[in-house]
């Protein structure tokens, strides 16, 4: 069997990712409509629209770039876990 | 084609999940020890979870024709109080014999704290001084990074034979450091907090599929038990080849699992 063609590929998610753009804007606009303040106010926010910024800069590792850009990138072990299990998405204190 | 899901919390599963794994093709699943969605208060409670794994789960399984494997530990987020800890990891020398057992699992990070490293660094030399497999957790979204630098040191400094330890979870910006060093790498098929179909199969592309195999993670969060087989569905589609398809959704978790004298597809 024969690798799909870019035009094949195209052919078969176009549709599929076209809606998750939508529903991208869609979010944003949604977090607009219920608030005044900055996108990059809430640290995830900001962290998403700095990935969005990588996702039109082209290249064939935008993947990689956007996954170590929401990733903490320190080597600070925590000094206890008890109160604090949860994970977010992105990092608190900026990063990269 | 059959397959195997080699990560599936089946104690969260309904038995009607085992009948559609068994239609979709399931020949196997193995199961690691996780965190119940509480935290247990004693160790007793592990050792009552231990025998469900190694009983009640294999029993249900077989009715459906599906082999059911385990893997046993203390996962991380129950890993903050050491002592208690301790106590858990005491309990495993007496599971460690029995038949579906394949190894230690899923041991390893969440938030990534001193204890929770001291839990891991236990449990890997209990596997090493029992020959047992290792199955290794990493850690969630933005963590995930940062604990899979940390499993490495830890699996580097313990001796830990990489053909013997599977890392679980991988993603794009984990997968190569890990197969570069010669473990074996899980990626779990989640709809939303881990890796999509779609980009597991563009990471088999990328990769290739060497010491690759995806599973389903199933538990009781938003998962899918048929995961394994939609992969192996848009694999197809992609236009792979069978051959190509059974690496990582049978062969690859054959000849890790194989690695245990307890592993059998007969
Ligand atoms: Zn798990």
């Amino acid at each position: 069997m024969k690798r799909l063609s870019a035009s094949e590929l195209i052919q078969k998610d176009f549709i599929e990712n076209r809606s998750r753009l939508i529903d991208l804007a869609a979010f944003l606009d949604r977090i607009d409509r219920a608030s005044h303040v900055s996108l990059e106010s809430d640290f995830r926010m900001g962290s998403l629209q700095k990935a969005i910024v990588e996702l039109i800069q082209g290249g064939s590792d935008r993947v990689e770039r956007i996954q170590n850009l929401l990733s903490d990138q320190s080597i600070l072990l925590l000094e206890s876990a008890e109160k604090n299990q949860g994970a977010f998405g992105a990092v608190q204190n900026g990063c990269c | 084609m059959g397959f195997i899901d080699p990560h599936i919390h089946m104690v969260s599963r309904t038995t009607e999940d085992y009948e559609k794994m068994a239609i979709a093709g399931c020949l196997a699943v193995s199961e690691p020890a996780f965190w119940a969605g509480y935290d247990r208060r004693t160790p007793e409670g592990f050792y009552d979870y231990f025998r469900h794994l190694t009983e009640f789960e294999p029993r249900r399984g077989k009715q459906f024709g599906i082999r059911h494997y385990s893997w046993l530990g203390l996962n991380p987020k129950e890993a903050e109080d050491l002592e208690f800890s301790e106590e858990v990891i005491a309990l495993l020398p007496e599971f460690l014999g029995r038949s579906n057992v394949l190894g230690i699992g899923e041991i390893g990070l969440n938030k990534i704290s001193r204890n929770e490293l001291r839990v891991f660094q236990l449990q890997v030399e209990l596997a090493i001084e029992y020959q047992q497999l290792i199955m290794v957790h990493t850690p969630h979204l933005e963590d995930k990074l940062k604990g899979t630098r940390w499993i490495l040191d830890v699996l580097r400094e313990s001796n830990a034979p990489p053909e013997r330890t599977l890392i679980d979870h991988v993603e794009e910006h984990t997968a190569p450091m890990v197969l570069d060093r010669g473990f074996w790498a899980g990626i779990t098929l989640y709809p939303f907090s881990k890796c999509s179909i779609p980009r597991a199969v563009d990471l088999v592309e990328s990769h290739g599929s060497d010491r690759l195999m995806v599973n389903s993670g199933g538990d009781w969060g938003q998962s899918d038990p048929l995961s394994v087989p939609r992969f192996m569905l848009e694999m197809r589609l992609r236009g792979h080849d069978p051959k190509a398809i059974e690496g990582p959704t049978l062969s690859h978790a054959i000849q890790f699992f194989a690695q245990s004298r307890k592993f059998s597809m007969d």
